[in-house]
């Protein structure tokens, strides 16, 4: 496929008319059609149904345009990428990270972007992985690295990044440090540190599900925050192990594992900045489970 | 350089063709052959790869992450000299393997004539590493280095990006190979395996493209092209 056939495909699929696409593009309708034809051969079967009145995509059609538009918007970051390298336009971004999430990558590919683009302005938000879906959804931002939802938003694409294990946060001193809580009724000696509005939420479902009810007492903003308060001695925080920094101490429950994959998520079909469109195509090229493993052991 | 110095890079032997290697990879599978003849003949039969640059032409600059998680400039690298780009399907490829392993056995070569190669993979998740790691073998893996093409992008612009079709997905599916998770996406794109030389000027002296997967061009031809511009 060629880059004007694709560009007159989308212009096509977003009219829904042959005529105003090709004034769109610029072109003659005849080459219009015959450049979407040529499409047609090399997949195989018709992308639009065209009735007398009204133009339609196919099923084929409407399965492809997505594709057509991330490949689109790939070739066009890559050219803009290469002009716009030293220039100083303005490149926003609005990027929002759950406050589960802490990565050597992310702070990497930031760095990258901002020397590859130098007008970037990065606007960061922090959240819950909820709150952040519902910010992306509206508009608000461009791209997120989230816990991926139960169920997502029918037009949230989400490309996997990493997956992560819930461990018990406590001082390096804690009894759980040295050997994993022997039953559930010892959860309910401690005194919890809900992060974030999570509520330990499923360290708490794993109590009740084993006959245990835990108190969570204090609360936290964020990770640095949980930490500081864990440090403390004000009690046991509950997080992606990545979390858990040293000197503090992370340990796996020894009933019920809990894990999750963290995604960059971004609104399907929602036209993107450059800077975004280049963030979303550096992270995914990474491999993010092994830059993890490897700040681990650089910690370790 | 001494005199044994200058006996030893002569007996460097010079790399094995490809050819001949490829070659040997279509002779283990006789039996897929003829399945892979009637996909070849289709997607010429629409043109595919038909539009890639030629030689004579300008190639277009890009930009592209690496898997170290940085942007790299086709226009940076060719002011340091001539640049052989070459697009590949993947480290699933067993045809691939073999030709960036021919590459990497031509690095010394490069070197000395100035040459750079940019190795560009449309795999993601730290996936392109693969290729990067035959390269990396070489003692003048400094001259070579891997891009990645998430989505394609690049080789569309080329006309080097296809839909690879069903019969073809259904048999990459059946034999365990799971190009969603290869590319990050379940587009059914595949790149043209192409290898293009290009100039300081930006000009290509060298120009291949074949949606026939099983062939490659030859990278002693490659060089040799570039020489005599």
């Amino acid at each position: 496929m060629e880059m004007h056939q694709v560009r007159y495909f989308l212009a096509a699929a977003r009219l829904l008319n042959f005529t105003r696409a090709a004034i769109e593009c610029n072109v003659s309708q005849p080459s219009l059609t015959k450049a979407i034809q040529k499409l047609e051969d090399e997949f195989g079967a018709p992308l639009f149904r065209r009735e007398r009145a009204r133009t339609h995509l196919t099923e084929l059609g409407k399965a492809m345009l997505p594709h057509l538009e991330r490949s689109f918007e790939a070739a066009q970051t890559a050219k803009q990428m290469a002009r716009g390298m030293g220039r100083a336009e303005i490149a926003p971004l609005t990027l929002g990270v759950a406050r589960t999430v802490e990565h050597a990558m992310l702070e990497r590919v930031l760095a990258e972007l901002g020397q590859s683009l130098s007008g970037l302005e990065l606007a960061l938000a922090n959240g819950s992985s909820r709150e952040l879906i519902e910010l992306a959804m509206s508009g608000s931002l461009d791209l997120i690295i989230v816990e991926m939802p139960d169920e997502a938003p029918e037009r949230l694409d989400c490309w996997p990044l990493f997956a992560d294990e819930w461990c018990i946060v406590t001082r390096s001193d804690h009894p759980f440090a040295a050997a994993p809580p022997a039953s559930p009724a010892v959860l309910e000696e401690e005194a919890w540190i809900d992060l974030a509005g999570d509520g330990c939420a499923t360290l708490a479902r794993i109590a009740t599900q084993v006959g245990a009810a835990i108190e969570v007492r204090h609360q936290a903003q964020g990770a640095m925050q949980l930490r500081q308060m864990v440090q403390a001695g004000l009690g046991c925080g509950w997080t992606p192990r990545s979390l858990a920094a040293p000197p503090l101490a992370a340990t796996k429950l020894p009933f019920g594992s809990v894990e999750t994959r963290f995604v960059l998520a971004s609104v399907a079909g929602r036209r993107r900045s450059v800077a975004a469109e280049a963030f979303l195509r550096v992270a995914r090229a990474q491999d993010w489970a092994l830059a993890n493993a490897v700040t681990k052991v650089a910690a370790a | 350089m001494n005199d044994y110095d200058n006996m030893m890079e002569r007996l460097t032997p010079s790399p094995l063709p490809l050819g001949p290697q490829l070659a040997q990879i279509r002779r283990s599978h006789p039996d897929l052959g003829p399945f892979f003849d009637e996909i070849v003949i289709a997607l010429r039969g629409a043109g595919v790869g038909a539009s890639a640059p030629q030689v004579g032409e300008m190639f277009p600059d890009f930009s592209l992450p690496t898997v170290q998680g940085s942007y790299r400039r086709l226009g940076d690298l060719l002011d340091k000299g001539p640049v052989i780009v070459n697009f590949s399907r993947g480290r699933w490829c067993p045809y691939c393997v073999h030709e960036v392993s021919a590459w990497a056995d031509m690095l010394p070569e490069l070197a000395e004539a100035g040459v750079r190669f940019v190795e560009i993979t449309g795999e993601t998740g730290g996936g392109a590493r693969a290729l990067g790691d035959i390269l990396a073998a070489s003692p003048h893996a400094d001259v070579a280095e891997v891009l990645c093409d998430v989505d394609h992008g690049v080789a569309l612009s080329l006309g080097l990006a296809f839909f690879a079709g069903d019969p073809l997905l259904d048999f990459y599916q059946e034999i365990g190979l799971d190009m969603h998770a290869l590319y990050g996406s379940p587009s059914g794109f595949l790149p043209v395996p192409a290898t293009f030389a290009i100039d300081p000027a930006g000009r290509v002296r060298f120009a291949y493209a074949d949606v026939d997967f099983r062939e490659r061009a030859e990278p002693a031809d490659v060089l040799a092209a570039l020489r005599e511009g």
